[in-house]
C-alpha cells in the first residue's frame, strides 16, 4: 500500500467503516510506516476533537420564546374567508347571482323590501325630465304629492326648487300650460315646453 | 409512527401550532449549535437561534417540499449567522475569541478543571478551523460539528456527494496537522512551564 493510498482510507479507518478487506494491508502499511502512523495519530485525535467540541444545550424557556415571537393563530379576517371558502358555503358564480336575486326578490316582497323598491324606484325620477313632467302638472309640489298620493322625497323636491328657479329666470317663451284637474296622474309633457 | 418534517411543514402552512412546536423543539439544539459555532457564546447563540426561528417562520412558504428539510434550514440558519457576521474578518474573530462564556460554568454543572480543559480544546478547535479554507472548514463542521450525512452536506452547499467527501477528507487532514502542531506547542510551554516551576526549589 502506498502512502497515498493509506491516506485515503484513513477517512474510513477513523471513523471505523473501513472494509474488512483492506484493514490488513491498511494495518501493515501502519505499522510498518512511521510518517503514516503519525498521520493516523492525528488524525484521530482530530476527529475526537471535533467529536468533543462542546455542544449547547437547549436553554430553560428557549422553545417558549421562540413561539412567543412566531404565532400561526390566523387573524379574524382569515377566519372569517376560511369559513367563507368551507366546502358547503363554496358556490359558483352563477350560484352565487341566483342567490342574491332570490335574496333581492325576497327583500321586495316585504315592507322594508318595498320601502326599499321604492327607494330606488325614486332615486330613479331624479332625472331632469321627470321633475319636469311634475312641475308641469304643478308649480305646487305638496299639490302633485297629494294627487299622487305619494310623499315627495325630500332629495325630489330639492330638485324641484333647482328647477323652478331655473325656469323662472328664462323668458316666458311658452307659457305653462293649464292642466285639467282631474288628469294630473297622466304623464303629459306639452309641445313647445320651456325645457 | 412521528411525522416527518416535510408533514410537518405541509402542517404548519395549514396553521397548525402543534406543527410548529413539535418542529421548534426537533431542531432546536441543531440551530442552536450552528449559531454557538458563528458567536461563541451562548447568550448571543441563544438570540440568534431565535432571529434564525424567526427566520424560518417567515420563509416556510418558500421550502420546496420535494426537498429534505433539514439541509434546508441548516442553509437558511448559516445565511442568517452569516449576515449577522457581515465580513468574515468578523467572523473569524469571533472564532479565535478568547472572552470567557459566562454561561459556560453556570449550565454544565462540571468542576473548574474540567471546564478549563473543555474551554482549551474549544479554542484549539477553533483556532484550527479558522486557519482553514472557508471551504474545508464549512464542509467540515457541517459533518463533524453539526453531524449532517454527506448527502445532507450535498443538498446545503449544492455540491457532489464526492466533492463533499473529498473536501471533507482534506479538511481533517489539515486539521489533524494544525491540531498536532498546537499540541507539541502546548507540550512544549507546559514543558518550559513545568521547569520553569521546578527551578527554584532545585
Amino acid at each position: 500500500m502506498t502512502h497515498e493510498n493509506f491516506q485515503a482510507l484513513l477517512g474510513d479507518y477513523a471513523e471505523g467503516i473501513l472494509p474488512v478487506g483492506q484493514m490488513r494491508a491498511f494495518s501493515n502499511h501502519l505499522t510498518s510506516c512511521p510518517g503514516c502512523a503519525a498521520l493516523a495519530d492525528a488524525y484521530t485525535s482530530a476527529l475526537a476533537d471535533l467529536h468533543s467540541f462542546p455542544r449547547m444545550e437547549v436553554p430553560e424557556g428557549f422553545m417558549l420564546r421562540v413561539l412567543e415571537k412566531t404565532t400561526l393563530r390566523p387573524t379574524p379576517w382569515e377566519v372569517f374567508w376560511a369559513w367563507l371558502g368551507l366546502p358547503r358555503f363554496r358556490l359558483t358564480p352563477a350560484s352565487a347571482g341566483a342567490v342574491l336575486s332570490m335574496l333581492l326578490l325576497f327583500l321586495a316582497g316585504t315592507s322594508d323590501g318595498k320601502r326599499v323598491a321604492k327607494e330606488i324606484n325614486m332615486a330613479t325620477y331624479q332625472t331632469y325630465s321627470n321633475a319636469l313632467r311634475l312641475y308641469y302638472r304643478s308649480s305646487d309640489l305638496k299639490e302633485t304629492a297629494t294627487a299622487m298620493g305619494k310623499k315627495i322625497p325630500g332629495r325630489l323636491e330639492g330638485s324641484m326648487d333647482w328647477l323652478r328657479q331655473r325656469l323662472e329666470k328664462q323668458p316666458q317663451s311658452a307659457p305653462r300650460p293649464a292642466q285639467p284637474p282631474g288628469n294630473q296622474s297622466s304623464s303629459i309633457i306639452p309641445e313647445g315646453g320651456a325645457a | 409512527m412521528a411525522p416527518t418534517d416535510n408533514e410537518l411543514v405541509v402542517r404548519c402552512l395549514q396553521r397548525d401550532e402543534v406543527a410548529w412546536q413539535l418542529l421548534v423543539e426537533r431542531h432546536s439544539r441543531r440551530v442552536l449549535n450552528i449559531a454557538y459555532q458563528f458567536t461563541g457564546r451562548r447568550d448571543e447563540a441563544e438570540e440568534l437561534g431565535q432571529e434564525v426561528f424567526l427566520r424560518v417562520f417567515r420563509s416556510l412558504h418558500q421550502f420546496d417540499l420535494t426537498t429534505h428539510f433539514v439541509p434546508w434550514l441548516v442553509r437558511v440558519s448559516r445565511n442568517l449567522c452569516i449576515d449577522e457576521h457581515r465580513s468574515r474578518a468578523r467572523e473569524k474573530a469571533a472564532l479565535v475569541a478568547d472572552e470567557v462564556d459566562p454561561e459556560r460554568t453556570q449550565d454544565t454543572g462540571n468542576s473548574p478543571y474540567r471546564n478549563l480543559e473543555e474551554k482549551e480544546l474549544e479554542q484549539r478547535v477553533r483556532r484550527g478551523l479558522a486557519e482553514l479554507g472557508d471551504e474545508l472548514r464549512t464542509t467540515l463542521e457541517l459533518r463533524d460539528l453539526q453531524g449532517l450525512s454527506y448527502s445532507e452536506i450535498a443538498e446545503v452547499l449544492n455540491l457532489a456527494v464526492g466533492t463533499v467527501k473529498s473536501r471533507i477528507h482534506r479538511g481533517r487532514l489539515e486539521l489533524a496537522i494544525l491540531l498536532s502542531k498546537s499540541r507539541e506547542e502546548r507540550g512544549g510551554n507546559r514543558r518550559i512551564a513545568e521547569s520553569m516551576e521546578e527551578e527554584p526549589e532545585s
